[in-house]
Parts: structure tokens; C-alpha cells; sequence
């Protein structure tokens, strides 16, 4: 298996379309992380140092105010990531010939798929935390916030969450090029899908409260109204790996957030209030976070695993012939 | 006398289609082994089920001492096998596919040895090309160096000569030929050039829809179908006709 993984790994790393995606998403993070760099500088000079205890270094990384924040870059961008790794691993080596003669050398099958399934984690792992070391130093020269070890804590936590997720959409994406014979019908299957969670899934969510929940007055919609509205978004959000990495990293990046639970209330209260209602309450330590954010994080791990035992399953019962 | 390949009623059925029917064939050791019939009779598929790569319906084989179902593992160690449309990974070197093979065979210290083949197949010159830019005669020839990489004491040839110019064919079949003489290899050689397998192959094997025909060198062979002169093609053909009779009775 080791064979494979290096192979694997070499290829990812040399090949175009990695290149083209990682350029992609470390180019928007940088300019979300820019932004938010000035932002927080100018607001610790205008004396907000109170206010960003313990989450200076924090926002660069998520920082509402920037164009894109490295939060949102992963959690649209990170199933591409994964999606493309994956989409042609099995059927490419199908296509060119060379499937049969892997499986005729003394290897177990089990070895193929886990070691194309590893060597796109350890792709993955090592992008990710490419990514937050580069950001970080630069929030740190940009800015000159130094992180605190909570925040360090956190980010970890939250470079392991962000694996499960693109983990995810691997698992995915290697079942597809074991289900489908052709790499270009692989990979629209997979933009499909990516498009459809990504992009459709919100927008749905936000439809069908709306459907639930009419408001009466669309001027002035009603307090309940609201909330219900907000609690269709939020089921349909926790059907959505996308939704739940999106609350996961909410609630580990910021220690103000409280989450799913009370995000219905936040929506619907002004955000004077919620800023007041955070200066009296302070911010959740780190263990509170996590343990806010382990229901959803757990959710995401078994959709995880269920898509590689998929991929696993679907391999190992495939008829050698076909092959 | 030692076999390196022997099958007891060996049956392949892929739902009710039955594409290897009662195979009993003997491959002794040393031999280059002529394994013919038409398209569809069923040679990949029992060279499929003979690596273990699949599974019998019924019956057994045995592999160089080994079950394939059993110890498939211990089987595609020792056994080289070339399927019928082989293919490469076009971005690398000649020698780095070879390696690929090498290290998933887990061989050590195999640099002199990835010499060796590369220099036996004539490639050593262009190893440190891209595969993408081989002819179909020097793929054929880095196909066979990567069945021989593991120093294997048997291969299987699907159609090694596909697509191959004659005189690609005759570079294929003079290394062929070379394999149990100098490197004590056998070889089973699946081939529709019958001509050309009647020069190197010792003895044949014919296959029809799935059934075995005959199996003998090709003298004994034209004897007991009374042919003077033993001659594979005309050979071939007797049987053919007559399990076509066969079946049409
Ligand atoms: N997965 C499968 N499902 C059903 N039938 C199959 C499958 N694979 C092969 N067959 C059938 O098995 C029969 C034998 O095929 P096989 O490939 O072994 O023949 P062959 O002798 O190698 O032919 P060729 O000379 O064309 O390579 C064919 O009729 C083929 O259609
Ligand atoms: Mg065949």
C-alpha cells in the first residue's frame, strides 16, 4: 500500500489541476485575510482591544467584513478540493489500461482503494494546514496580533474539522469513479452534486421557510414568522454537510457564537443587541465550543466514513471482469 | 512429470451463460504453452480465474503449487501476468512505470535488476522517455519487461502481439521464445496468429465456447486428426469444423 500512496501522493502534488484549485483558494483567503488585517488594525487602534480579547487572531480567519473569509472559501471550495482528488481515481486507471495490472501484481484489492483514499487525506491534511500556517504568519506580520494558545487550540480543532469535511467529499467522489465507467460523466455527476449542496441546498432551506412560514406583512415581518423560518433553514442545514461544517466552524472560530440553538434568536434580534448581549456574557472557553460543536462535527465524521465504506464496498463486490 | 499449471473441471458462469465449461488443462513445467481459440471461447477468463483474480463457478486450479482462490497473493507473486489491453502511466518514464510495478511487488534493491529487463526487452536506451510518447512495439516490450520484473517462474500472454507491425510481432515472439531457455520462465501464450505460435509454442491447447478441443504438441495433434504434416493452422481447423459439427448435431 505504501507503493500506492507515494504514487498517488506524487501525482496530486504535480498535477495541474491541483495546482489550479489550490491557487484558487489560497488567493481568496489571502485577500479575505488581507482585509481583515487592515480591519483588525484599525479597530485595535481605535481602541477595540477589549473587545477582541482572545479572538484578535481568530478573525482573520473569519472576519464577516472581509470578501471572503477563509471559513467560507473551505466550506464552498474545500468539496471542489475533494471532489476533484477523487472524481477519476478509479476510473481513469480503468480506462488507460492499467486497473488490471495493478490487481495482477500481489496486492490485496482493499490496498488500492485505501491507499488512493489516504493519499488524498494526507493531500488534503497538508494543504489545509499549509494554508492556516501561511495565513496565521501573515495575520501576525500583517497585523501584529499574536495568537493566544486557546486560539492556537482552536484552530487546530478546526484544521481536523475541515479534513472530515473535504474527507467527505473524497469518499464521494472516489464512489463515483467506481460507479461510473467514464471520468467526464464522473466529474458531472460531482460538479452536479457539489453545485446542488453548495450552492442550492441554502437557498432551498431559505425558500422553504419561507413557504412554511409566510409573512403576512412583508414590511414588517413578525417575530415568529422569523423563527420559524430560521429553524426550517437550520433543518435544512443539518442535512447538508456543508451546513454542518458551516456551524462546526462557526462555533470553533468564534467564541461568541452559541450556535445552532440560538442562532434563531440572534437572527431575528438586532445586532446591537447580540453585540451587548456578548460583552455581558463574554465568549465560550474552548472545551464549551467544542462540546457545542460535537454533535455536528460527529454527523460530519460518520458521513465521512459512510462514503468510504462506500467507495470500500462498492470496489471489493465489483466484478473483476469488469475491470 | 511437474505441472505448473493444472485445472480440475475448472467452470466459469456468469449468470446462466457458462464461458468455461469442465476445463482439465496441464501446463508442464518449461513450456511455452499455444493457448488458442476464437474470440469469446474463454482464454482471458480462465487466465483471469487461473491468477485468482476470479472466481471459479466450479472446480479448482492450481498455480505454480498453489490455489489461486486460496492464495491468490502467493500466486500473483510468482506469476507474471500481461492482460490482453495493457495500459501505463503515460506521464511517466519507461522506468518509472517499471519501478511502480517493482515496488508494488515489494522487491528491494532492484536497480541492477530494473536494468537487467529494461536491457533484455531493448529499452534501456529510451527508459528515461515518457511512456506517451512509446510506439505500440515499445509498450509491447515495456508490457513484457514489467510481467518480468518479479522474476516470475510463470507468465501469462494475452495477446502480447495486438496491434504489433511484423516486425514488432517477431522482436515479441524472439524474446518469447528466450524465456524458458535463459530464464527458465514458462509461458502461456494466448494467440489468434496461429502461424506464429507454431514456431515457438511446445504444445497447444484449442478452446471453443468454453470447452477444450485438444491439448498435445502440435505433431500429436495432427496425427490423431491424420494430417501428414503437422501444420497448427490446418490443425486448428479440424477441430474447429468438428466441434461446429458437434454442436450443430
Ligand atoms: N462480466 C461478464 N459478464 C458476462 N459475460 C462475460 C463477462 N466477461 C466475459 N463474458 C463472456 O465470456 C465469454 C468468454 O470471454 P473471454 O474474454 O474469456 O474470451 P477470449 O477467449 O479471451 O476472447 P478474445 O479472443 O476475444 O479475447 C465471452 O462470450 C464474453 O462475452
Ligand atoms: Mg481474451
Amino acid at each position: 500500500m505504501r507503493a500506492i500512496i507515494r504514487k498517488e501522493l506524487a501525482d496530486h502534488f504535480s498535477s495541474t489541476r491541483f495546482i489550479i484549485i489550490m491557487a484558487l483558494i489560497f488567493m481568496m483567503s489571502f485577500l479575505g485575510a488581507n482585509l481583515a488585517s487592515q480591519g483588525i488594525k484599525e479597530a485595535l487602534a481605535a481602541g477595540g482591544r477589549e473587545y477582541m480579547e482572545g479572538r484578535a487572531f481568530l478573525l482573520l480567519f473569519t472576519a464577516s467584513g472581509a470578501l471572503f473569509p477563509l471559513t467560507v472559501c473551505l466550506a464552498l471550495f474545500g468539496p471542489l478540493f475533494g471532489l476533484v482528488l477523487g472524481f477519476d481515481a478509479i476510473n481513469r486507471e480503468r480506462s488507460n489500461g492499467t486497473l488490471s495490472k495493478i490487481l495482477s501484481q500481489p496486492i490485496y484489492r482493499d490496498e488500492v482503494i485505501l491507499g488512493k483514499y489516504f493519499a488524498g487525506l494526507i493531500t488534503v491534511a497538508l494543504t489545509l494546514a499549509a494554508l492556516l500556517i501561511l495565513l496565521g504568519s501573515f495575520g501576525l506580520i500583517g497585523a501584529g496580533v499574536v495568537p493566544t494558545p486557546e486560539e492556537l487550540a482552536r484552530l487546530l480543532v478546526f484544521w481536523f474539522v475541515s479534513l472530515v469535511y473535504i474527507g467527505f467529499w473524497l469518499g464521494l467522489a472516489i464512489v463515483f469513479s467506481i460507479v461510473f465507467r467514464s471520468v467526464a460523466t464522473s466529474a458531472l455527476a460531482a460538479a452536479a452534486l457539489w453545485i446542488l449542496i453548495a450552492f442550492f441546498l441554502p437557498v432551498l432551506g431559505q425558500a422553504l421557510g419561507r413557504a412554511i412560514a409566510p409573512t403576512a406583512d412583508p414590511q414588517r415581518p413578525t417575530y415568529e414568522e422569523l423563527a420559524q423560518q430560521e429553524l426550517v433553514n437550520q433543518v435544512v442545514a443539518k442535512i447538508s454537510p456543508t451546513g454542518l461544517y458551516n456551524q462546526a466552524a462557526g462555533v470553533l472560530l468564534d467564541p461568541t457564537n452559541r450556535g445552532s440553538s440560538e442562532a434563531f434568536q440572534v437572527a431575528v434580534s438586532s445586532r446591537v443587541n447580540r453585540i451587548l448581549l456578548n460583552h455581558f456574557r463574554g465568549g465560550l472557553s474552548f472545551s464549551q465550543s467544542v462540546a457545542l460543536m460535537a454533535p455536528e462535527f460527529l454527523i460530519l465524521v460518520g458521513a465521512a466514513l459512510a462514503t468510504f465504506i462506500l467507495a470500500y464496498l462498492t470496489f471489493s463486490r465489483q466484478e473483476v471482469r469488469s475491470i | 512429470m511437474e505441472y505448473v499449471v493444472e485445472t480440475n473441471e475448472l467452470t466459469k458462469r456468469y449468470g446462466r451463460e457458462t464461458v468455461v465449461k469442465g476445463l482439465n488443462l496441464k501446463v508442464r513445467a518449461g513450456e511455452i504453452f499455444g493457448f488458442l481459440g476464437p474470440n469469446g471461447a474463454g482464454k482471458t477468463t480462465t487466465l483471469l480465474m487461473l491468477l485468482g483474480l476470479s472466481e471459479p463457478s466450479s472446480g479448482w486450479a492450481r498455480v505454480l503449487g498453489h490455489d489461486p482462490v486460496k492464495e491468490p497473493l502467493a500466486v500473483k507473486s510468482k506469476v507474471g501476468y500481461l492482460p490482453e489491453n495493457t495500459g501505463f502511466y503515460g506521464d511517466l518514464t519507461a522506468r518509472e512505470n517499471l519501478e511502480y510495478v517493482a515496488n508494488l511487488n515489494r522487491l528491494v534493491d532492484f536497480e541492477r535488476r530494473l536494468e537487467e529487463t529494461l536491457t533484455l526487452v531493448g529499452l534501456i536506451e529510451v527508459q528515461k522517455r515518457l511512456v506517451s510518447t512509446f510506439s505500440r512495439g515499445m509498450r509491447q516490450r515495456l508490457a513484457l519487461a514489467e510481467v518480468l520484473i518479479k522474476k516470475p517462474g510463470l507468465v501469462f500472454l494475452d495477446e502480447p502481439t495486438l496491434g504489433l507491425d511484423p516486425e514488432g510481432i517477431t522482436t515479441i515472439l524472439e524474446l518469447i521464445a528466450r524465456l524458458p531457455v535463459e530464464l527458465g520462465v514458462s509461458v502461456i501464450l494466448s494467440s489468434h496468429l496461429l502461424h506464429l505460435v507454431d514456431k515457438v509454442a511446445h504444445r497447444v491447447a484449442i478452446l471453443n465456447k468454453g470447452r477444450l478441443l485438444a491439448m498435445g504438441s502440435v505433431a500429436e495433434l495432427a496425427q490423431a486428426v491424420g494430417l501428414s504434416e503437422p501444420n497448427l493452422e490446418e490443425v486448428y481447423q479440424k477441430y474447429y469444423k468438428a466441434s461446429g459439427l458437434e454442436d450443430a448435431a
